[in-house]
């Protein structure tokens, strides 16, 4: 199990609202939340799954999101 | 759009308002579809909302009279309000017809023993007002409603003939003059109308709390569902109620929560009892990845769940539609009675009325009173009130009966259909076996058993699991106290088993399954990491010991497996005991014809093992609640009558569809609240009481049945005078209403025969 951090549009209650389903339909995604308070709307993912398959459900939910380098 | 939804209705007393609604409203443009559900007092609507809205719909209904509760009954809020709703109304009911009894009784005495007695007949005329104003009003305020929409019912005759003697009576009372001018004699039929009144009112309390008892079935099951959850939003907890759940959230569960929703276990493990929908005693062991099901309970464990499904949509949201669609298509026999006043009541007005003028035509000398006569008297001895009575009084006397011999009947029909059983499918578990798991058989793979014994009940010790229960029971007495007590840091793993330490020696009990994960040497196999194995190595009994293992599995039992080190040192099979009298009652009742099937939702092995025990032929196993249903539906078409004996709310949607439900007392409440017929005390010798008991019921009911309407009938020509110019033989109102309670009190004696009646 790893932590991710992405880089997002996810930009307050609405859009949490909106991604929550494709982020929570996923058995492999552990925990996950965003903080929308955050400049960067960084999203803070506990999984086993590659940066790029958590991506692609963000885009899937109509946002963007890139992998945060600390 | 397309919009549909299940809602309360309040006003509802008779299949003839029913059947007003339903036409009224499919009548209506945008309206697709009604369906008035007698059981639960609701209405099933489907409708185009661009062309009509519910509201409009409301008011239509308001107009006819009945209240429409605007809240959809799919969330457990409105089944509440809706089962408020009901049970004020039937205390309504009940008040009315207790008054009603006890205005009407000083009546009739007053009219029976004091004839010249002037005042006497003042306190007849005020107690009879009071009566008609008060608990008799709903008889004018329904009659009146059916009039005007042409579905004429028992209130429609109910209300003529009490309004005309009540009327009659009162102008005789009051203008004695114009009687004697006219030579008519005066008559007074006041306790008539009271007498009517009370017995209609005591027959429609009876039929409410028979279809009231079935409808608190529905609210138990919604009941299942929790009012509030915890969800994890955003990576935080919130608590919120179940209705602002939407898809895909996820829920959290800990011990002793009752889960909320259909969905997948993400981040967890527990133990679940899903004893509710599957009706088997043996918790699951669930993690990450298993499905869960709404109205289970979680009985150890913390874990989050992905809402997959919710509310109306889970399985148990089904089985209470499916129950729902059952019973509102099951409508008691009084719908046969007002069926057959429909057609009845226009004809035996057009009796009265053409008696009526025929005497003032040709009457001759008090003509007057001579048609009046006639007209009450057909009305009123016309009047199938009797047939109001006529199938309760057996309801009650029946179910007295059979709750004596330990069964709980639920109403006539499910008499009436018991009396003709010719086909009964059994559950498995609880039913057919006790429910409670034991030790059926062990094997022990070393040579100091007694070790093994002690070291299992030491760790076993430590767990409320129902198998563990089992295994202390079984091997208590072979157990060395010293040795179980000296067992060592213990834990009891949720959803996998329980490990210990002996004499540096690492023990542990866990479930077959387990077994073979940990043999399966997955890499990240939780398993492992929580037991610390590498693997086991099931030497010191070889191959074998696998070999067993399958054996005893296919004998369909559960295994718990014991191993010390990475040996495998016991293994034992936890069963479930078959009660027994089974066998003797599935052979007396294939004697009397009843072909009877078994139908479970455990594997195939169990089923032929308890099928054999029990000496039933057929058997299906591992089915689902769905598949049981079908099975109904299929032997619905080859039978007379099917019947299904379950237990649980797995089996409540095929129990709905069986033309006889016969529940466990010992399983789920919903079983026994929505079934036919309950086994009190578990005792399957019952079902053979319950059908000789139907049958005498049955025979019963024709008899009552002849005496509330034959009996009438032919007696109609007689009240119209037909026997006056031969034998001069008449019916005034008074003997009519005498001639009435006489065929009330006929099938009332004749109902209680049924209370000592052998069996």
């Amino acid at each position: 199990m790893s932590k991710l951090k992405f880089k997002t549009n996810i930009r307050c209650g609405n859009c949490v609202r909106n991604v929550s389903p494709f982020l929570n339909k996923s058995v492999d995604i552990e925990t996950w939340s965003v903080d929308t308070e955050s400049e960067m709307k960084i999203l803070t993912v506990e999984t086993d799954l590659e940066a790029s398959e958590v991506i692609k459900m963000v885009e899937e939910a109509g946002f963007t999101a890139e992998v945060l380098n600390e | 759009m397309i919009l549909k939804g299940s809602y309360p209705v309040g006003g509802i007393t008779c299949a003839a308002c029913a059947a007003s609604i339903e036409s009224m409203l499919m009548h209506t443009h945008g309206v697709k579809d009604v369906r008035v559900n007698l059981v639960s007092n609701s209405v099933r609507l489907e409708w185009d909302d661009e062309i009509i809205s519910l509201n409009e719909m409301a008011n239509i209904m308001a107009r006819l009279g009945y209240q429409l509760l605007e809240s959809d009954l799919s969330n457990g809020e409105s089944v509440e309000l809706a089962g408020e709703l009901r049970k004020t109304e039937t205390d309504q009911l009940r008040r009315r017809s207790v008054l009603a009894l006890v205005i009407a009784s000083p009546v009739f005495v007053l009219a029976m023993g004091f004839h010249h007695w002037t005042i006497g007949f003042y306190l007849q005329a005020l107690l009879t007002t009071a009566l008609l104003l008060g608990p008799g009003r709903l008889f004018f305020r329904n009659g009146w409603r059916q009039v005007r929409f042409w579905m004429l019912g028992m209130d429609t005759l109910v209300a003529m003939s009490t309004a005309t003697a009540y009327l009659w009576s009162l102008f005789v009372l009051l203008f004695p003059e114009i009687i004697r001018q006219f030579g008519i004699s005066g008559h007074l039929y006041f306790e008539s109308a009271s007498v009517i009144i009370a017995f209609v009112l005591i027959g429609k309390y009876s039929e409410d709390r028979a279809r009231a008892r079935s409808s608190s079935a529905i609210t138990e099951l919604m009941s299942l569902q929790p009012d509030n959850v915890t969800v994890i939003r955003n990576g935080i907890e919130l608590e919120i109620s179940l209705n602002d759940l939407i898809r895909f959230d996820r829920v959290l569960v800990r011990s002793g929560d009752r889960i909320p929703v259909d969905g997948r276990i993400i981040k967890g493990v527990g133990i679940v009892d899903e004893s509710t929908l599957t009706g088997e005693p043996l918790p699951v062991d669930k993690g990450k990845g298993d499905q869960v099901s709404a109205g289970t309970v979680c009985l150890n464990g913390v874990f989050t769940v992905v809402s997959e499904a919710i509310g109306r949509e889970t399985k148990l949201g089904q089985i209470v539609k499916l129950v729902e669609e059952a019973q509102s298509s099951k409508a008691p026999i009084q719908k046969l009675a007002d069926k057959i006043s429909s057609k009845f009541v226009p004809a035996v007005a057009l009796i009265a009325l053409s008696s009526a003028l025929l005497w003032l035509s040709f009457g001759g000398e008090d003509s007057i009173t001579r048609a009046v006569t006639a007209f009450i008297s057909v009305l009123i001895i016309a009047c199938p009130c009797a047939l109001g009575l006529a199938t309760p009084a057996v309801i009650t006397v029946a179910l007295g009966r059979a709750a004596r011999e330990g069964l709980l009947i639920k109403d006539a029909e499910a008499l009436d259909h018991l009396a003709s059983v010719d086909c009964l499918v059994t559950d498995k578990t609880g039913t057919l076996t006790k429910g409670t798991p034991i030790v059926t058989e062990y094997h022990v793979f070393r040579e100091d058993p007694h070790l093994v014994f002690s070291l299992l009940v030491g760790l076993e010790k430590n767990s409320n699991h129902p198998v563990s229960y089992a295994i202390i029971n079984r091997f208590t007495e072979y157990a060395d106290q010293s040795i179980s007590d000296s067992i060592t840091g213990v834990n009891e793993i949720a959803g996998s088993g329980i490990v210990g330490n002996y004499n540096s020696k690492k023990i542990a009990a866990f479930s077959g399954q387990c077994l073979r994960n940990l043999m399966s040497n997955h890499e990240n196999n939780e398993l492992v990491k929580l037991f610390g194995y590498r693997g086991i190595e099931a030497d010191l009994a070889g191959v074998e010991t696998l070999d067993v293992l399958e054996k005893m599995e296919r004998d369909g039992s559960t295994i718990v497996v014991f191993l010390m080190d990475q040996s495998v040192c016991g293994l034992i099979a936890i069963g479930d005991e078959v009660r027994p009298e089974a066998l003797d009652v599935m052979n007396r009742l294939s004697s009397l014809g009843v072909t009877t099937i078994m139908a479970t939702g455990d594997n195939l092995y169990s089923a032929e093992r308890v099928a054999k025990q029990v000496g039933i032929k057929k058997f299906y196993g591992s089915m689902m609640p769905e598949e049981k249903a079908v099975l109904i539906k299929k032997l619905k078409n080859s039978h007379k009558r099917v019947a299904m004996i379950g237990d649980g709310v797995n089996d409540a949607a095929a129990l709905a569809l069986a033309d006889v439900s016969i529940a466990m007392g010992t399983g789920a409440d919903i079983a026994m609240k929505s079934a036919s017929v309950t086994l009190l005390n578990g005792n399957l010798s019952r079902i053979y009481i319950a059908v000789k008991l139907a049958k005498k019921a049955r025979l019963i009911s024709y008899q009552n049945l002849f005496w509330a309407f034959v009996y009438n009938v032919i007696l109609i020509p007689v009240a119209a005078g037909a026997l006056i110019p031969s034998l001069n033989l008449e019916i005034n109102p008074s003997m009519a209403g005498l001639a009435m309670s006489i065929s009330s009190i006929t099938v009332v004696m004749n109902s209680l025969r049924l209370r000592r009646t052998s069996l």
